[in-house]
Formats: structure tokens, C-alpha cells, sequence
């Protein structure tokens, strides 16, 4: 950027556009009024004012202005000359003026005198007295006069060359008044003997660091002069003077009124060590209203720099797996941040890995049990990695009725749910970390559920997050709160501090917001440049969950009624009956209704698989991506359908009997919607030939007796075209037949052949014994 | 010798309060009343005024004139006649003119200085009209004084001296250009020989952070302008500036400035 197109971005930021007509007539923008030390400026980088306009008149159109001033094609507008003109000689005078201040040469006595800035001919300035111009200047002096007052008694002379100031007026003019006249355009220059370094630092004292959370710091302002910091005595002289000009360290210093108070009342309101840790990230604090620059200490200095690196851990021996590039990343930065006890939230999309991440944080930190609080959908998910990738730690579900603790260190596992009503027992647990998994749960402070989180106590929290949490500052405050009690202040200090001014498009308050939270924070999204490479293009999960008290009790019955029939009956029968069990086993574990047969119950609340699909809709969405769900039920799909709706979600169906023209039609509008609904698809109706590319997530409701069937839809998503890694989710209900399938597909076992060959009838080959241990309900609570 | 025409006040809707905005158009108007035998011309004169029914005004040297339309639809010509300053009184007027900075600020500011007038008239300088000052001659056949077409234009000439007192100046003798060039004159008597030009002591400062809000852009109508919309088009401009000065500063700044950024509405 050149120093004219920088000075014009500056100009134009402060409004100072005006309309204005061509020479040839054309409609055009002049960058104006400028201020004498816009023009000195000019003079001195020997800008034009050409230069400024052009870049002035480019920013102010844009594409579909309607007015002859905006569109980007210049109109003819030769009538508005006039009008033009005027604007340009009210609002754009020729002449500006400017107060020099003299001083006697033991600035006993202050003169200021009036000076003249021709803005046509940069850099041509004079004494008013002298100007040839000298009335309209007069103008420009009169109005300065209606800004500060004391000028007034300038044009009560013939001659105004120069006015005596009181020592009170000095004062004024160094502060209120210089600013009000600053503001209209009107600058004051100073003697140059005088020294005008000084100024005032909020500085955060101690030199030891209290504890983070209940902690006070000293806090209080220091005068520097040219940067140095004053003595306490120093200050004490510069606190009791009575005159603008002070001499400090052998020099004639020009002291505003306002220093000469931060002098006298030194002392601030102590800061918590957190608010301190805060102020020290921004380096800036907000003092009696307004933003002042803030000397933190050297242990806060030190904390800053440790926060800003990496601990340099190596991936545990006990993980067995190998992390990512950015895992290890991720690692090194949690370690660090619950190492110094400040806590941290980890908001990386879905799919890149935080469950592993935070798996190796605890073998990292090898300390004490971990408590994991996240909703129920996701207990067995989490109960699954824990025992692929750290085999050996106890992993302790705190859920259902017979829960109880189990010291054992490892990880205890519960839900928001049981959470709120036990956090009194929770909290008697020494935790070295709480860990509150898809945080944006409690982004209500004031819910029960977030304020009994608050209520257990641990060496650090993390939060973990796949939702934008940066683009709701409310949440984002909801978060940090929890896990860095303090740093962002209270809920209303934090409105309108933060959230207001931001929200409100202050680019400042955002810069410095973000200071503030980037340490605490760290998001990594799949598309950015240095983690998709680092991302398999398919990646498949199974999604164990739990089944609800109601699936439980139906399963069990079908289980029990369908089995007595079965062992009392042969051949084709039996066959029949066999068949028969699997399918009303497989609809109980999608969903009650689905084995019901209901089609205008509430579906909330009664199936793991639908309270999970709830979750993951409500991530993918947020993170803007595609989803894919299959299903091999036509009614299934169907109540999925109306659920979603009722939740405000779009979603489409497409099954067997979907004609072929709305198919292409819901495929076009999948593919090419900024938003993509939800798209329910019954697996038999996926056939061929639907190409998905938009999807970067697919679901599969229910488990596929074959695993090449499955591949096949998941394909629909992963296919050439697709630029995106795609994940899989397999829902399966744990303990139930969907469990020991997973199981036998991962083994590779004879009888998983014969389960899962290319007929499902196969299975009704079992023995009695055989099948009832594939179909018997397990580990229920 | 200087002559100003004005065009015609179109119809104007009659405001509540004061007829004239300035205490030296009060004054104008006050003579006038002073003046005045019949009242109710006075208010017929001031209806004409708002009706616009004068034409377009010519201002010169102790002289105001006008087309009056009357209430047959006939046209008159209408003159205002008023007393010029001799050269002795002007003398005396730039006099007190000079003794103050501020007079001519203000006068050149569109505004009439109190103590200015004042002092004139101390000085036996009558500026504004007292009673009898104004002498109206019209076409009519009418035999008050003023009559209504009289009145209507010394109403509106209230309106002209509102808008600028070198009206008034310009009745007395004056005109603007003429009283700008005889003070002109006078200061260069008592200017300084060799004017001084010197550039602004102070170092240039670094172009610091925007900090505040832009100006707003405030002009008058014009036809085929909207003045909101050309004070939008500007503001939209500044949040324009401010984004790329922004994103010139924190360029290097990680992924949490960008996303804000997002969040600002980019």
C-alpha cells in the first residue's frame, strides 16, 4: 500500500467524503475536509490531492448503487455544479486555522497565536495577523472560538495575533479543550523545548502470582517520561503540582490535568490474578471507563510467553494409536493449558479427533481420574475409544439407577443429566480433569446443568466443542466461563465490554477480544490447508449407544415371547418366526415407534440412536456440511422425517417409491443448496445412479446384514467428485443383536460367514442356544 | 453600483412564532410595524408574503424592489426606499468594524453582531431602520402606508436579512464585495512588512488507529439526490476503509481475528 492510498483508506474511514462534480461534468466522490496535518502530511510524502480522490471516489461506489454517486459507471451531472460548489465551500473552506502556543523562557506565561493553513497550497502556513487572506480566516477563528471559549477574547482584539492564557486555560487546552478542539479540526502545537513524553501506565504488580481463581494483584498507575517510569517521589511532586509545566528530571514537562490526578490517585482496584492474565493478553485495561495501556508484571510477562508455547510432549507410550500431526498439536496445547491450571476448549470440527486427543491428555498427565460429562448419546462412544486406544484404564460409566462411584482413577463417564442431580457426590472425587464434551450443552449459565458443573471442582477443565462457538459470543462466553472462571468477566461485563462493541462491528474491541480468547481456544476445521491433508478421504465410527428404558423393556419382551415360540416350532415355521424376531429386534433398537407401528407419538426421548442422530445433525450443521442418512425401513425413515421437521431441521425422503423425476429433483437440490437439507434415504431405494457428492457425513440408522451393501451407500457420498473427506457414522444399540453383529464383522470368525452371508436367512440356520446368545439384551443397567 | 436580485419565495407554509429567525430581522420588522397606520394591511402584507406573491426582490444602495401581484391579479411595482449612509458615517462604521476581530468574523459568518450595531449607532451610524426609515412607494392605488404590496415585500426582505446581514449593509450603501475590499485595505495598511510563511513545527506523527466514529456526511437535497442515501453510500465507504485498514494491520493476526472478522458481517 502507498503512504497516498494508505492516508486516503484513512481519510475516507473518517468520513471525510464528499460529493462533488468533475471538470467534464461526471458525478464523482473527493476525499474532504481535511485537517492541517492531513495536508502537512500531503506536503511532506508530496501526495496530491488527485491521488487522495481517486482512491476516495473508488471506495465509495459499489456494484448496484442507485444514486448517480454510487453506481461504478460515472454519470453526466452538470446540473449539480452548483450544488457541488457550495458543498465544497461550507463544508471544504480553503483556510483552516491552528494554535501555536509560546512560552516565556521560564514558561512562566503561555501565549497561543493563531495561525493560518491555506489547504490549496500544502505546507503555507502564517500567523493569522499576517495572512493576506485574513477574513476568512477570521470565520474559520470564530468557530474554533465556539469550541473553546477563551478565544473568544481574541476577537475581541483588532488585531488577533496573540492571546495570554491563564494557567487554568493551559490546563484545559492540554486536555478537554485541546481534545474538543483536535476533534473540530483546530491542532495545537506545543513548544518543542517542551517535553510532552509524559504519560501514564496502568502497571499489575507482585512478583509472585497468587493462585488463578481466588487471587489479588496490585494495581495502579505509573507516569512515564519518554517511556521511563517515574519514582514513587517523582511522582509525589508531579501529584502536588499546581502549575501545567512541571520540571521533571531536568526538564520543563507539560503535565494534562488528568496525569497530574492519575499522579495523586494511584492506587486502582486491585485485579484478580485472572482479570490480571487477561489485561496482560490484551494489553490493554478498562480503567474508570476507558481503554488504558497496561505494564504487566514480569510473572505475568513470563505466563504470557509460556501460554503462547507449546508444551513439548511426545505422544504417551500407553496410546495405541498414532496421533495426527495436529492431534499431537492439540496435545502439546491442552497439556500446556491444564499443566498451569487454566483450562481450555478444544472446538475442532466433528471427525478430526477429539476424543483421542483428550484420551492422550490423560495418559499425559497420568494424575488422577478423569471425569467425562457428556450427553448420553455418546457414553458408549466414548466408552469404546477409551478401551481401543488406552487398553488397560478403567473406563467407569456413572449412569442409570445403580450408579455408583469407583475410585479407581482412569475415566468416570456420566451425562449432563446425571451430572445435575449427583454433582454433590461427583464433587467429593479428587478429579485431576473434568472434561464436558460438547460444552455447547451448557451454554445456558443460568440452567441447572451449568451451575452444577461449576460446582465440581478438578486440577483443570477442558471443554470440547465441534460447534462454531466463535460465531455466538454468548456461548463462547458460556464456555470460557466454566472452564477460565473470570477471564471474560461477567455475563453483563462481558455484553458491554465485549460482545456489544464486536457485534456492533468495532474492529478494535474484535482485535482485542480475540487476543483475549485465542490462548483459551483452539479450533481447527477439516478444510483447512494443514489438516485435510492429514485426513483420510473416508472415515467410519461405529456409534455405540444405549437403549432407552423403554427399547429396553420391549426388546426384552420380543426377545422373550418370539424365543419360546421359536424352540417349540421346526422348519419353515421356525424359519419364519426366526426372521420375524430379527426384524422386530432391529425396529425396537431404531426406535419404539417403528415396532409400534405409531406414526403421531412425540419420538423425544425414547431411542439412542435418534437422540445421537439429534446431535450429529445439529454439529454437521453448524459446521455448514452434507448429510446422508440411510435407513432400510421406508416407515423409519418416514418418523425420521417428521421428527426432523418438528425440530426446524429440512430434510428430504427418497425410497423405493419415489418417481424418478422428483429423485433427480431432490438430488439437484441436495447438491446445489447453500444449506443442504437432511437427506433420508431408504437403502433399497439407493440403488444406482444417485451421485452425492455434497455430503461429506452419512449415517446409517441401522445395521446392514451385509457389509458390501453398506459400502455401496456410503459410496453414494464418497464417489469421484468429492473433494471432501467423508465420515461414517454406524449407529449401533449396545447389548442388543446390532452389538454382536459389529463384533462379528470386526472378527473374522467362521460364523460370521454364515451370519452374514449373502442371505440374512442364513441366520435362521442357528441353533436355539446360538441364537439366543446373538439376540440376548446385555450389560443393562 | 452593486444591485443583488433574489428569485421569488415560492408559496411558504406559514410557521408558528416569530415571522422573522434573527433579532436584526425582528428589528426590520419591528420599523415596519412602527411605521404602519393600518394593521390590518400589516397582515394582509404578511399573507401576500407567505402566498408568494412578490416576485423576484432587487436588492441595491437604499433601495429594496419587487413585482407584487395583488388581489386583482394586477402587478405592481413595488419599492421599499431606505437611507443611505453618507461616506463620513461609513468612515465611522468601518471604524468600529476594525476595533474588533470578531465583527467581521461574525458579519462574514452570516451572523449581526449586537454590540457591532450598537456601537454604530453610538457612532451616530443608524443601521437598522427605527420608525419612518422605511418608505414605500408602490402603483397601487391604494393610500395606506405601506400598503399591502409594501408590506408583503418588506416581510420578505426580513427573510433576506435572516439569510444575510450584508443585505442590510448592501441597503445602507455597501455591498459585500466593496466592505470585504476597503477592510482588506485597511489591514494591509497595518500589515507587517514581509508575511511570514513557515511550516508547522512539529514532526509528522504516524497515522495512528481510527478511533471514533466517522463523520457523517450531511448536504442539501438537490434534485435526483437523496441526501441519506449519498450519507449512506459514505458511511459504507468508511466501514469499507476501516476493514481493509484493519485487515492491513492484523494481517498476520490467527484464526480466531479472521473468524471475528466473519462475525463483523465481512
Amino acid at each position: 500500500m502507498t503512504e497516498a492510498e494508505l492516508l486516503a483508506l484513512h481519510l475516507v474511514a473518517r468520513g471525510r467524503l464528499l460529493p462533488t462534480v468533475t471538470e467534464d461534468g461526471y458525478a464523482a466522490w473527493r476525499v474532504g475536509p481535511l485537517d492541517p496535518s492531513d495536508v502537512e502530511r500531503m506536503r511532506r510524502l508530496g501526495i496530491t490531492r488527485e491521488q487522495l480522490d481517486l482512491v476516495g471516489d473508488r471506495l465509495a461506489r459499489e456494484p448496484g448503487g442507485t444514486t448517480p454517486f454510487a453506481d461504478p459507471v460515472p454519470h453526466l451531472v452538470p446540473e449539480l455544479r452548483d450544488w457541488a460548489a457550495a458543498i465544497a465551500k461550507e463544508q471544504d473552506p480553503a483556510v483552516r486555522v491552528s494554535l501555536r502556543v509560546e512560552a516565556t523562557e521560564d514558561f512562566s506565561t503561555f501565549t497561543v497565536v493563531p495561525q493560518v493553513h491555506n489547504m490549496t497550497e500544502p505546507g503555507v502556513v502564517a500567523d493569522l495577523v499576517d495572512y493576506p487572506e485574513r477574513l476568512d480566516a477570521m470565520v474559520a477563528l470564530r468557530h474554533a472560538a465556539r469550541v473553546w471559549a477563551p478565544l473568544t477574547r481574541l476577537l475581541e482584539l483588532a488585531v488577533p495575533d496573540a492571546l495570554e492564557l491563564s494557567d487554568e486555560e493551559v490546563r484545559d487546552l492540554l486536555g478537554d479543550g485541546g481534545h474538543a478542539l483536535a476533534a473540530a479540526g483546530v491542532p495545537v502545537y506545543w513548544p518543542r523545548e517542551l517535553d510532552r513524553s509524559a504519560a501514564a501506565t496502568a502497571v499489575v504488580g507482585g512478583d509472585e502470582l497468587p493462585s488463578f481463581f481466588d487471587g489479588l494483584l496490585d494495581f495502579s498507575w505509573q507516569v512515564t517520561l519518554g517511556g521511563e517510569p517515574l519514582s514513587a517521589a517523582e511522582m509525589d511532586s508531579l501529584a502536588e503540582a499546581h502549575r501545567p509545566v512541571v520540571r521533571l528530571r531536568d526538564r520543563w514537562t507539560l503535565v494534562e490535568p488528568d496525569l497530574v490526578r492519575k499522579a495523586r490517585e494511584r492506587t486502582l482496584k486491585p485485579l484478580t490474578a485472572i482479570e490480571a492474565l487477561g489485561v496482560t493478553l490484551t494489553g490493554r485495561a478498562e480503567v474508570e471507563g476507558e481503554w488504558v495501556p497496561v505494564a504487566p508484571s514480569r510473572p505475568l510477562e513470563l505466563l504470557r510467553e509460556r501460554l503462547s508455547v507449546p508444551e513439548d510432549v511426545q505422544q504417551p507410550a500407553a496410546l495405541t494409536a498414532t496421533l495426527r500431526d495436529y492431534q499431537l498439536r492439540g496435545l502439546r496445547w491442552l497439556a500446556r493449558m491444564t499443566e498451569t491450571g487454566l483450562g481450555a476448549c478444544l472446538a475442532d470440527d466433528m471427525g478430526l479427533g477429539k476424543t483421542i486427543t483428550l484420551i492422550a491428555l490423560h495418559l499425559h498427565r497420568g494424575a488422577g481420574p478423569t471425569l467425562v460429562v457428556c450427553p448420553a448419546s455418546l457414553l458408549g462412544n466414548w466408552e469404546r475409544e477409551i478401551r481401543r486406544f488406552a487398553p488397560g484404564v478403567p473406563v467407569h460409566r456413572y449412569h442409570g439407577s445403580e450408579r455408583s462411584i469407583v475410585d479407581g482413577g482412569g475415566f468416570v463417564l456420566t451425562t449432563y443429566g446425571t451430572m445435575r442431580i449427583d454433582a454433590d457426590e461427583l464433587s467429593t472425587v479428587p478429579w485431576d480433569l473434568v472434561v464436558a464434551d460438547e460444552a455447547q450443552h451448557v451454554k445456558n449459565p443460568r440452567s441447572d446443568t451449568a451451575r452444577a458443573l461449576r460446582r465440581i471442582r478438578a486440577n483443570a477443565r477442558v471443554a470440547l466443542t465441534g460447534t462454531p462457538v466463535e460465531n455466538n459470543l454468548s456461548e463462547l462466553w458460556a464456555i470460557l466461563d466454566w472452564t477460565t472462571p473470570g477471564l471474560l468477566g461477567s455475563l453483563s461485563e462481558f455484553r458491554t465490554r465485549w460482545a456489544q462493541p464486536v457485534e456492533a462491528g468495532d474492529p478494535v474491541a474484535a482485535d482485542r477480544l480475540a487476543k483475549l480468547v485465542r490462548p483459551f481456544l483452539l479450533r481447527r476445521r477439516k478444510s483447512d490447508p494443514g489438516i485435510a491433508p492429514e485426513l483420510p478421504p473416508k472415515t467410519e465410527t461405529d456409534q455405540p449407544v444405549s437403549l432407552t428404558r423403554e427399547q429396553a423393556g420391549l426388546y426384552e419382551a420380543v426377545v422373550r415371547e418370539t424365543m419360546a415360540g421359536i424352540r417349540e416350532t421346526t422348519g419353515m415355521r421356525r424359519r419364519g418366526l426366526v426372521l420375524k424376531l430379527l426384524t422386530a429386534l432391529k425396529q425396537v433398537c431404531n426406535h419404539p415407534a417403528q415396532y409400534l407401528g405409531e406414526t403421531d407419538t412425540p419420538l423425544s426421548g425414547r431411542s439412542g440412536k435418534l437422540e445421537l442422530l439429534d446431535e450429529l445433525v445439529d454439529t454437521i450443521r453448524a459446521e455448514g456440511g452434507g448429510l446422508l442418512v440411510f435407513t432400510q425401513y421406508v416407515a423409519m425413515a418416514r418418523l425420521l422425517a417428521r421428527h426432523l421437521g418438528e425440530r426446524g431441521v429440512p430434510a428430504q425422503l427418497l425410497h423405493g417409491g419415489t418417481p424418478v423425476r422428483q429423485r433427480d429433483e431432490l438430488v439437484r437440490h441436495f447438491q446445489e443448496a447453500a444449506e443442504p437439507p437432511v437427506f433420508l434415504l431408504s437403502l433399497k431405494a439407493a440403488g444406482t445412479g444417485l451421485n452425492l457428492t455434497r455430503a461429506d457425513h452419512v449415517v446409517h440408522y441401522d445395521r446392514w446384514w451385509n457389509p458390501a451393501v453398506e459400502a455401496q451407500a456410503t459410496d453414494r457420498a464418497y464417489r469421484i467428485g468429492q473433494d471432501r473427506p467423508v465420515q461414517v457414522h454406524r449407529l449401533i444399540a449396545e447389548g442388543t443383536l446390532e452389538d454382536r453383529i459389529a463384533a462379528l464383522l470386526e472378527s473374522k470368525k467362521e460364523l460370521a460367514d454364515a451370519v452374514l452371508g449373502e442371505k440374512p436367512g442364513e441366520l435362521t440356520e442357528l441353533t436355539d442356544t446360538e441364537l439366543a446368545e446373538l439376540v440376548e439384551l446385555r450389560g443393562m443397567p | 453600483m452593486t444591485a443583488i436580485g433574489f428569485p421569488a419565495f415560492p408559496v411558504t407554509k406559514r410557521k408558528p412564532g416569530r415571522f422573522a429567525r434573527t433579532w436584526w430581522g425582528d428589528a426590520w420588522l419591528q420599523a415596519l410595524e412602527d411605521t404602519s397606520l393600518d394593521l390590518a394591511q400589516l397582515k394582509r402584507g404578511r399573507k401576500f408574503a407567505y402566498a408568494g406573491l412578490v416576485g423576484p426582490i432587487t436588492v441595491s444602495a437604499g433601495r429594496i424592489a419587487a413585482q407584487v401581484t395583488g388581489d386583482d391579479g394586477q402587478v405592481h411595482h413595488t419599492v421599499v426606499l431606505v437611507d443611505r449612509l453618507s461616506d463620513a458615517q461609513w468612515r465611522r462604521f468601518l471604524d468600529e468594524v476594525t476595533a474588533k476581530a470578531g465583527h467581521i468574523a461574525a458579519l462574514l459568518d452570516r451572523d449581526m453582531p449586537h454590540d457591532l450595531v450598537e456601537a454604530a449607532s453610538d457612532a451616530d451610524v443608524p443601521l437598522l431602520p427605527g420608525i419612518g426609515d422605511l418608505q414605500p412607494e408602490c402603483d397601487c392605488e391604494g393610500w395606506e402606508l405601506p400598503c399591502t404590496h409594501a408590506a408583503a415585500l418588506c416581510f420578505q426582505a426580513a427573510w433576506l436579512l435572516d439569510a444575510d446581514p450584508f443585505v442590510l449593509l448592501l441597503l445602507r450603501g455597501l455591498g459585500q464585495d466593496e466592505l470585504t475590499e476597503e477592510l482588506r485595505r485597511r489591514a494591509e495598511a497595518r500589515q507587517r512588512p514581509a508575511p511570514a510563511v513557515t511550516s508547522a513545527p512539529e514532526p509528522l506523527p504516524p497515522l495512528g488507529p481510527v478511533t471514533g466514529p466517522p463523520r457523517v456526511l450531511v448536504v442539501p437535497p438537490a434534485p435526483g439526490i437523496d441526501p441519506a442515501e449519498l450519507a449512506a453510500v459514505a458511511a459504507r465507504a468508511a466501514e469499507r476503509a476501516r476493514k481493509l485498514l484493519d485487515a492491513r494491520e492484523s494481517a498476520t493476526e490467527g484464526d480466531v481475528t479472521t473468524m471475528f472478522a466473519r462475525v463483523m458481517g465481512a
